[in-house]
This record gives structure tokens, sequence and C-alpha cells, in this order.
């Protein structure tokens, strides 16, 4: 055999290589702005749960201890309750859990406590039609978040944001769900309901991306900022901790683009500026399915690790905030994770500030704030992939993408 | 299978007998000539990635080998060279023992039987001599390298038989009698036996089917196929073009890429990667599945570049192109991606570093940097000490034994911020200036990437200096030194070296020197082509000739 006669598969392999990088170089935007692409690790509601800010007695009860109160409100007498707690009562476990929900019975009742026409529904696809309990909310100085609608700073009841200290800060929806003891928390420890969400999510729900675009990202001036969604989830070291610089591909689905916002960078902060952006991704089933913020808003600092984290806020439709909740019903309020869910959504329609429905003054809005983590990515535009991938030679561009 | 394990033990205790006698460099070889002056056959022990790839090839890849091999030591920067100085353990023969009786039990399991079987049983539940000398005939000759003698075929058709009367199991006799040739030497054990050799009076050569045996595993890192033994048995090995026809087609085939693997892999000792531990504050990135894709990362690097056509061997050290997953990409800050269905495993792709990355070549790969760093940081020591005795097949000595290191190791310390800074402190002693300033120019070369493989411009926020020299040639960056090591006749005479004793099985002796030295001059004008320097050998009369001990590695060019 002479030497050099090797054309086997890796020759082939060479010149698929080379036709692929030769792609990427010319699929590669020329641009002299710069770009930076985050892909979000963390998301939960941005909560500032501080001691004694649910007034005199402190938060809601645990769901355990709805069960009597639920059943006065459905009309039982004191023997029926009595009669029904004895054969399931309390558990061993403190937050109604397994052990409260024994009896078929009691369950039953509190599947279908709503009543439609006088017949039991399911309670937590009618919520509304359940006996408002009328559960406790914050009535503390602080919450995170921005001021929507330019109003309240000189209310002496409106929101102050504890790290801007803005006055009149809208976020009705940790007023509304903050005195519920899964829906707890600060920044540095997220609540119960959101770290068991996003922990048994993160590993499968498609990743949002996040993309900046400014002459200078390290000064100060104007900025573009993008959100997407990925095709992948995001990835996660050995330890736990979110995975930099890998790359994504961007979902085509129409439903996740659009979201081009302008804004500017301030000492390191990013924020929204313009009056009227509105955010709407697609996420997951078991968070939110679709999200949306009008008004949206956005405060992130540019870490020096490469890393943003920061708020996210607006005015979001209250049917998907209850319904992304509600959704699991007698699971997450037999786990604890959402208990009282009717009356979840009743705390959440007395809070509602945004978006009043021009013929019922019903308010169809409920400002929120979410807290979000990211780290250093790549992004794969949906265009250039799809052109990657009718031009590539045995695969599709290994180099295109921003970051 | 039930009563295999009440029979184990007899079987066990003869191989143990047969195995624990014997030791890669003790064992003669049985047809050797009774001249008190013969050279003694070569006996080298199956390293465990031969083992694996053996099994593999003969049962299939489903095959679960399990287990824990004997370490395997590495003389002379090959672990094929050390693999004629080892032994087997009786710990060791345990384990062969369990690997060969879970490996017969899987092969002769119901799914997998009919693959291997060259005959079916009068019946499942009784013995039968004549399909069980079938199978045993025909995957003993794999196993041993060579037809088992008919006392050997014999007495483990024996063995079946009693072992199928008592297990009342057909294939529980088998399956007893092809474990006990798994934990035999002549299969754990490959014996090279040597004949007289007609063109050198006095001289001893291989007999045929050990020259298949050794070409078989220097080109396929395999047992020999039907096709080679069948040229051997012809007696087609004996001559220029018989061999030559033989190797021609050993080359040819797809087959080769696991043989230019299997030697890269040791010769580059990609098996530490196997043992690389990172701090993971430090280096979160890393992981064992990094460790498994960074190793694979620069076999597809080299493969490609010296399986090209026309491959040129130094181009390893310059090569823009590579192999990538997504994993990987991230520790290199590169975007990569697959376009595989959502939730598909990550897989393996084509990749060029842009013109502008500073990386090039495979001393920027992610296996090289991290294996030859501490878990915490880099080490230019490490890097340079091993690119001087892995590269250029030099020896480093050791560190003295009173050797202060805390200079070094605190990285910390503000007023040595740099490995630079702390190696020129650390090198004040004379004790340890000699060897410093051999090693750590090229190590320093490669400090723009930390001990996790990531890319940096300053250490501590002090910049750099990655400038040095090796042999009169300057470089200032990692790509440079890539550059100096691609065009230094140490690296490629290095690779002659490496590659003869790779296939010998020991480095090249006294009397082999002039050989080795035309080899070097063929391989640089054959364009540093690796095809091409193992047909100069595989083809050479004394690629097969018996001598006498090796010279150690620095005398021998």
């Amino acid at each position: 055999m002479k030497a050099g006669n090797f054309p086997g598969k890796w020759a082939a392999l060479a010149y698929a290589g080379l036709g692929i990088t030769g792609l990427a170089f010319t699929a590669a935007p020329a641009s002299a702005l710069e770009s930076r692409t985050y892909v979000m690790w963390w998301f939960a509601q941005a909560a500032y749960s501080q001691d004694g800010d649910c007034g005199p007695g402190g938060i809601n009860p645990k769901m355990v201890d709805q069960f009597v109160p639920n059943l006065k409100r459905l009309g039982y007498t004191g023997q029926q309750i009595e009669e029904i707690m004895k054969s399931g009562g309390r558990g061993d476990d403190d937050d109604g859990g397994p052990g409260g929900w024994e009896t078929q019975k009691l369950r039953q009742i509190m599947e279908t406590r709503a009543r439609v026409e006088g017949k039991p529904v399911n309670a937590f696809m009618h919520p509304a039609a359940v006996i408002d309990p009328m559960l406790k909310t914050v009535v503390g100085k602080y919450a995170y978040g921005f001021n929507l609608d330019g109003k309240g700073a000189d209310d002496a009841t409106a929101f102050e944001d504890p790290q801007t200290h803005e006055k009149g800060v809208d976020n009705q929806l940790f007023r509304a769900l903050g005195c519920v003891e899964a829906y707890r928390g600060t920044l540095e420890n997220d609540n119960t309901y959101w770290s068991f969400m996003w922990m048994s999510q993160k590993d499968v729900t498609p990743a949002w991306l996040i993309t900046l675009e400014g002459e200078d990202l390290s000064k100060d001036g104007p900025v573009t900022i993008s959100m997407t969604r990925a095709l992948e989830p995001p990835r996660y070291n050995g330890g736990g901790d979110p995975r930099a610089d890998m790359t994504f591909r961007e979902d085509s689905d129409p439903r996740t683009r659009g979201n081009v916002f302008k804004g500017q960078i301030k000492n390191g902060v990013v924020t929204i500026a313009e009056d009227s952006a509105h955010l709407h991704l697609m996420q997951d089933q078991l968070t939110y399915p679709e999200f949306d913020l009008g008004k949206f808003h956005v405060r992130w600092t540019l870490n020096a690790d490469g890393s943003l984290n920061g708020l996210i806020g607006g005015y979001q439709p209250i049917d998907q905030t209850y319904f992304a909740i509600g959704q699991s019903g007698q699971v997450r309020e037999g786990t604890g994770l959402a208990p009282e869910l009717p009356g979840i959504y009743h705390a959440m329609r007395r809070m509602a500030d945004g978006e009043p429905d021009p013929k019922t003054g019903l308010r169809l809005s409920i400002s929120a704030t979410y807290h979000l983590k990211a780290v250093p990515a790549f992004m794969v535009p949906a265009k250039e992939m799809v052109e990657a991938r009718a031009r590539a030679v045995g695969g599709v561009t290994p180099t295109a993408g921003s970051r | 299978m039930k009563t295999l394990r009440r029979l184990r033990p007899v079987w066990w205790v003869l191989g143990a007998a047969a195995v624990m006698g014997l030791s890669a460099s003790s064992m003669a070889a049985p047809a050797v000539t009774s001249s008190a002056d013969a050279p003694r056959g070569k006996v080298h022990r199956l390293t465990s990635t031969q083992y694996a790839a053996v099994i593999a090839d003969l049962f299939g890849a489903n095959i679960n080998i399990g287990g824990r091999f004997e370490p395997d030591q590495r003389v002379d920067g090959l672990i094929a060279v050390g693999s004629g100085q080892v032994s087997v353990s009786s710990a060791g023969l345990d384990q062969y023992d369990s690997m060969a009786r879970s490996i017969a039990s899987q092969v002769l399991a119901p799914e997998n039987r009919k693959a291997v079987m060259p005959c079916a049983p009068a019946s499942d539940k009784s013995p039968d001599d004549a399909c069980a000398a079938k199978f045993l005939a025909k995957t003993g000759a794999a196993l041993f390298r060579r037809p088992l003698t008919e006392a050997e075929l014999k007495a483990q058709v024996l063995a079946a038989n009693a072992a199928g009367v008592t297990a009342g199991d057909f294939y529980a006799g088998l399956a007893l009698s092809l474990s006990s040739l798994m934990v035999a030497p002549e299969f754990l054990f490959r014996v090279e036996e040597v004949e007289p050799d007609p063109a050198v009076p006095g001289g001893f050569r291989l007999n045929a089917m050990s020259k298949a045996q050794r070409l078989s595993f220097f080109l396929w890192n395999a047992v020999p196929d039907r096709e080679l033994i069948v040229a051997a048995q012809k007696g087609e090995l004996n001559t220029a073009k018989g061999l030559a026809k033989q190797v021609d087609r050993m080359l040819a085939s797809p087959r080769l890429e696991e043989g230019v693997r299997a030697f890269f892999d040791d010769m580059l000792r990609l098996d530490g990667m196997d043992s690389v531990v990172k701090d993971a504050t430090i280096f979160p990135k890393f992981d064992a599945q990094i460790a498994t894709e960074a190793r694979e990362q620069t076999l597809r690097t080299i493969m490609s570049v010296v399986l090209a056509p026309k491959g040129d061997y130094r181009d390893i050290f310059s090569t823009k192109k590579t192999f990538m997953t997504p994993k990987l990409a991230s520790i290199y800050k590169v975007p990569f991606s697959n376009d595989v269905p959502i939730g598909a495993p990550d897989s393996w792709q084509p990749y060029e570093f842009a013109a502008n990355d500073p990386r090039a070549g495979i001393l920027m790969q992610t296996a090289f940097l991290t294996m030859n760093s501490h878990p915490g940081r880099t080490s230019a020591t490490l890097r340079g000490k091993a690119l001087r005795e892995v590269m250029m097949c030099q020896i480093v000595p050791p560190p003295p034994a009173n050797v202060e290191f805390k200079i070094v190791q605190d990285t910390s310390n503000p007023n040595y911020k740099t490995a630079r800074a702390r190696l020129t402190a650390h090198s004040q002693s004379p004790a340890c200036a000699g060897c410093h300033k051999i090693i750590d120019p090229m190590g320093l070369a490669l400090e723009n990437f930390d001990g996790g493989g990531a890319y940096r411009t300053n250490e501590n926020g002090a910049a750099l200096d990655t400038t040095g020299e090796l042999d009169r040639v300057k470089f200032t960056n990692g790509a440079e030194l890539g550059k100096a090591l691609h065009d230094n006749p140490a690296v490629s005479n290095c690779l002659v070296q490496r590659l003869s004793a790779y296939g010998l099985g020991q480095t090249p002796a006294k009397e082999q020197g002039e050989w080795v030295a035309r080899l070097k001059e063929s391989f640089a004008k054959d364009g540093h082509n690796i095809p091409a320097l193992m047909r100069r050998l595989a083809t050479s009369p004394e690629f097969y000739r018996a001598v006498g001990a090796a010279e150690n590695t620095t005398s021998a060019h």
C-alpha cells in the first residue's frame, strides 16, 4: 500500500468539517455592536417576606387548618364536621399532606367545594365558584418591583422597593400570595413553591435566552434587549451550578419570538427604556405554559463574573397566573405547595390592579415581579439554523451564533 | 448454568496454577530451541484495552466485561513495553476469573449464543462433544491466537462434558470451558515463539503464528483475523511478498484506526484522563464526562490528521481542526450546537477553531491541559515535563528529595502572581534551576490555559508572559510553541522511537539502532506519514527478528 492512500472516513470528515466551518463564518453576523447572550437558569417570583408583614396574627393557616372553616362555609353542621374530621383529620403531615387527606370523603368534599347552580364542581377549575375564604394579604412596606403606572408614590400603603427605594411599586401578586407560607421568601432564599417548581422543571424546560446588544456593554448607553426561548433546557455542572458558555438553538415557534425592547445600561444595570413593552414567551406546562407581562420592565445587574441577575416585572393576566398554580389542584393543596387554591384565586382577584375590562371594570391582570439568574451562553438564531441545515455538508454550522 | 459455581474451584485452581507460574518477563516460549544462546520468545500480558478489544471483537460489543484489571505498567513511555514486564497477582487472577465467568455466561446466554455457536447441540440438557469441540476449537483458536493443540482441545471438551452432565445443561458445561480458556496464560499473555532465521545464520525470528499475532496487535490492536491466520499457516508471512500483501490489506482496513488509536492513547498516556480530578469550586465545568470527551477529542483530532490522505504527524501540533461536543465547547467558550432532535444525546461533530482563536493542536486541548495540571491550578512544570518526555522521548530527572515547593504552590502570594514569577523564585535554588530551565519554558507557553482547560489572559490580575525558546527557536505563545514542536526533529524522531517500541513490545535493542535510524530518515522522506511508517515497520524483517535485551529510551536515539 502506498503512503497517503487512505480514502476512508477521515478524508470525508475533513472535507465535511471544512464545509461547515466555511459556512459558519459566512453565517456570523457582521456587526460592530457588542452582543452578549445569557441563558436563564433560575426563575422565581420575587418575594421580600419580612416578619410582621402580614399584620396581627401572622400568616394564613396551613391547609390542614382550613378544612373546618371550609366545611362550615359549605354548610356542614358541627356534628357532620366532627364526623368528617374524625374519619380523616389532621395527619402526621403538619402541612396537611397525605395524612390530612386520608379519607376519600374529605378529599372529595375539598375537591368539589365549588358550587355552580348549587351543584358541587371542581374547586380548582372553578375557583370563583368557591366562597372567598378571605386569605390575609401582605401589609408590609416593601416589595421588589417597579412603579408600573407611575402612580402611588405618595400612597402610604403602596410598596417601596427595598433595593432602589422607588415608591409606588406595583407588585400585587406578592401582596396576594405573600402571606401563604409556601410563597414566602427572599431573593436570597427563594420561596418553597418556586424552588420546588424550578428544581423539578429546570432540566426539561426549554431555556429562556436573553441577548443584549449595544456599542459597548461595559459602558452606559442604549442597549437592545431580546428575549427568546431555546430548544434545549439549561445545562448544569456536576455540582448543580449552571453551566456557562453552552450553545442553545433558538426555537422558531413564533410565540416565543418578537420580544425585542429598547433598553439602557447605567452603572452596570440594564433597564427597559420604553413604556409599552410587552413580554410574551412560552415556558413549560407546570410553571407557565405561556408567560405574559404587560408594561414589561427589567432591572438586571451585569456582574463582574459575566453573569446576569435581576428582576422582570409587569402586569400578568390573572387567569394565566392562577391556572399555572391551580392546574395541579389537589396535588398542590395536599402537599402544601399551594394551600387553599380558591382562596389564592380570590386574593389575586382582590389585589388585581392592571388591565381593567372596559365593560365590567374587572381587573384582568395583576402586577408581578419575578427574579431570574442567567449565565453567559451562545445562541444559534432560528433563521441561521434553518439556513445552515440547508447548506451544511453532513451537519449544521457549529460556530454560528451570537454571544 | 446453576452448577457453574460448584464446579468452579477445580478449574480455578488449574488456571491459577498455570497463570501464576507465569510472568511476562520470565516466561519462556514453549517452542523455543533448546540452544543456550537462543533468545527467548517474548511474553506480554494483554493490556486492559486489548482485553476489552479482543472480547468485543470475538463476542460482540454488547458483552459487559465488568471487573477490574491488574494495573497496567508503563515502561519507557509505553504500556505496550511495560506489558512485557508484568505478571498476574493472585488477586488479579481472581478478577480475571470473575470476568471470564461473567463473559462466558453472557456469550452463551440464550439471547447471544446463536451468534457464536457454529452448531446446535443434540440437546440443551446434556453434553454434545462434537458440537462442543467445534465451538471450542473455533473460539479457542481466536483466544489463543493459534489453533488449540489436540490435547488442549480434548481437555476442554472433556471438561465441558463433565460440567454439562453435572449441571444437566450443555451450555453451562461449555461456559465452564470457555471461561477456563479465558484465564489460561495463552489468552492472558501474548506468547511469541521464535525459530531459527534462515536469512541470518545463527539468528532467530518469530515463527509465522507469532508474526501474525504481532502484526495484528500492532496494526489493529486485535487478534489476527482468519485471513491472517491462514496466511501464517501457509507460510506466506515468511515471504516478503506474502507479508506485504497482508500488511497492505490490514493498512487498508477500517480496523487500522483502532490500532492507531491504541498507539496514541498509549504514547500520549491518555489513560491518565481516567484519574484526573479537579477542584470543583475552581473548575466547576470539569467532570467525568468531560474527561472522557477530552480524551476522545484528542484521539479524534489525531486520527483525522494522521489517517487523512498524506497526513503529516507533526500537524497534530498545529491543526485548527478538531471534533467537538456541546459540553467541551463550553470549556473552550466557543459556540457549538448539535443539529440533533430535542433531547437527543450530545454527539460529535467536526469543528475548526477560528483563525484568531489562540488554540491550535492537541497541546491546547482539554486533555493535555487538564491531565498535566494540578487539581486547582496549572503546572508549567508538569506540562513542560510531559512535552519533554512524551513528545520528545527525553527523560526528566525527578526533583531532589529535599526540594521546597512552598513558593510554587502558593498562588495567593501577592509577590508572585503568575506561575512564571513563582517558578522564577523557586528556581533560585541551584538544585532546582537546571531542570526547570529545560522544562518550564514550554510549559509557561501554555499558561494562557488554566488547569481546567479554559483560556485566560492573566493570573491574579497580572498579565501572562508566555514567551520562551526551544532549541534556539523562540515562541511567544502556545500556538508558536506548537509550531516549534512541529518543526523540531526530536519530536518526529520520538514518534519513530515510540512506534517501533510499541510494535516490538520493547524498546529497540542496541543492535536495532541502525534500523531505527533508517526508519527516522524514511519517516521524514515519507512526509511524516504514520501509515507509511507502520508499513515500513511491519514489512521489515527486523520487526520480527528475535534480539537480545533492549536499550533504554535515551540511549536508543
